[in-house]
């Protein structure tokens, strides 16, 4: 295993991180560090009596059945299994938990925690919008993975822009500044969908959300692993690095997509 | 029914809507845009690179702000003042966007056309004839009329 000089943000709500993780892991890549923020007590509470709610709702037993059996016919396209629960010390050198309530991932003691770390790069695995006040971290780079082909399609939804406007989803690594998608680029990469049968049969409202919880989650993480074994050197650090910048100006960015369209034109 | 024809028919449309309408902006700084002043100015026949992307700019007020405003900042981030778009200057801007989703094809413009009949914009709804525009477009794009 190779450890990787970087701080992989996790957000232990948003599954991104996992798929990061099982993915890096596969490739026989580590982390240096993984930092856990967690959202405070009020919003676990929130949470798990939302779980309670569902877990009560025979509707929702039966909806959720649902959509763990289009999660699974998507996860089956795929070599990598992604494991239900992680235990983090597993796949990284040095494990920090921090209690960032309300703020998030830009909490006052996440920005100490980076500012005092010798690792140049951070991943932001999700959970939230990164302000400018930690992205402007001096001698720090976050890297984050966007489900479109920057500049093309930038925004919300992409996912579904990709498809509909390109015909294939496509995803890009890169350097994360307070404009949203328009760090500099480092890695561009598209890919084939896989056949799903299954989407077509299940209620659309349930596929999109299988897309977004599972398929899309696969692609990002293969387009962050590829740009790791692009650019990892044998001592891990992230070696000859190099980015293009965006004009500002090019390219588009989208909305979320109204379900109309989403419906009609990417099932 | 064929896309020229509706085109055709939208053009008719915003002529007549124009007729009736002019600006009456009385703010006198210039580092501002008059939204009223740029559709009346603007031939959507003839859209430059320039006019497409105001346009396309002017999306996100209906998509995120779900609010079209008189005037924004000249760099159109941000509105200049409060006062709202009058209705007949929606009409306007609505019109231009179904000509061009037809034109280019265009699903963007398509989504935003899609949310103004889904009445996000407050106090704004559309008359029959716009939304059967509507209509038209989402059947040139996407091959079927859309479904309530």
């Amino acid at each position: 295993m190779k450890t990787i000089n970087a701080i992989l943000m996790i957000d232990p709500a948003s599954p991104t991180g996992h798929y990061y993780l099982e993915y890096l892991h596969a490739s026989g890549y580590r982390l240096k560090t993984i930092l856990v923020f967690k959202k405070g007590m009020a919003h676990d509470i929130k949470s798990f009596r939302k779980k309670i709610k569902r877990l009560l709702s025979k509707k929702h037993r039966i909806t959720d059945k649902k959509l763990n059996k289009i999660k699974k016919g998507i996860n089956d396209q795929f070599t990598i299994n992604i494991k239900k629960t992680y235990n983090y010390r597993d796949y990284c050198d040095e494990l920090v938990y921090i209690d960032a309530l309300a703020e998030g991932p830009n909490s006052q003691e996440i920005i100490e925690f980076i500012e005092r770390s010798d690792t140049k790069y951070v991943i932001f695995s999700g959970g939230g919008i990164l302000r400018k006040k930690i992205l402007s971290i001096n001698h720090k780079q976050f890297i984050h993975v966007h489900p479109g082909i920057v500049p093309d399609i930038r925004g919300a939804d992409c996912f579904f822009w990709s498809v509909l406007e390109k015909g294939k989803p496509g995803y890009s690594c890169f350097y994360m500044t307070p404009e949203i998608d328009e760090g500099a680029i480092l890695l561009r990469k598209e890919y084939d969908l896989p056949n799903l049968e299954l989407l077509k049969i299940m209620p659309q409202e349930l596929s999109y959300k299988a897309i977004l919880d599972s398929l899309d989650l696969h692609y990002r993480a293969e387009c962050l692993t590829s740009l790791m074994k692009q650019y990892i050197g044998s001592s891990g650090n992230l070696e000859n690095l190099t980015s293009i910048q965006q004009n500002p100006n090019d390219g588009r960015t989208y909305f979320f997509m109204h379900t109309k369209l989403i419906y009609s034109k990417t099932a | 029914m064929n896309s020229e024809i509706i085109l055709e028919e939208i053009s008719d449309y915003l002529c007549s809507l124009k007729e009736g309408l002019s600006s009456h902006s009385t703010l006198k700084a210039t580092d501002y845009f008059d939204l009223e002043s740029f559709l009346l100015g603007f031939n959507v026949k003839n859209c430059t690179h320039v006019e497409y992307k105001v346009i396309d700019r002017l999306c996100k007020k209906i998509d995120v702000a779900n609010k079209l405003k008189r005037n924004y900042q000249a760099d159109l981030s941000l509105p200049y003042d409060e006062e709202v778009l009058n209705v007949s200057f929606i009409e306007l801007y609505v019109l231009n966007l179904i000509h061009l989703t037809i034109t280019r094809n265009d699903f963007k413009f398509l989504n935003t056309l899609l949310k103004v009949q889904a009445n996000v914009l407050p106090g704004f709804s559309l008359n029959n004839v716009i939304d059967d525009f509507i209509e038209e477009a989402v059947l040139a794009l996407m091959g079927k009329k859309s479904q309530p």
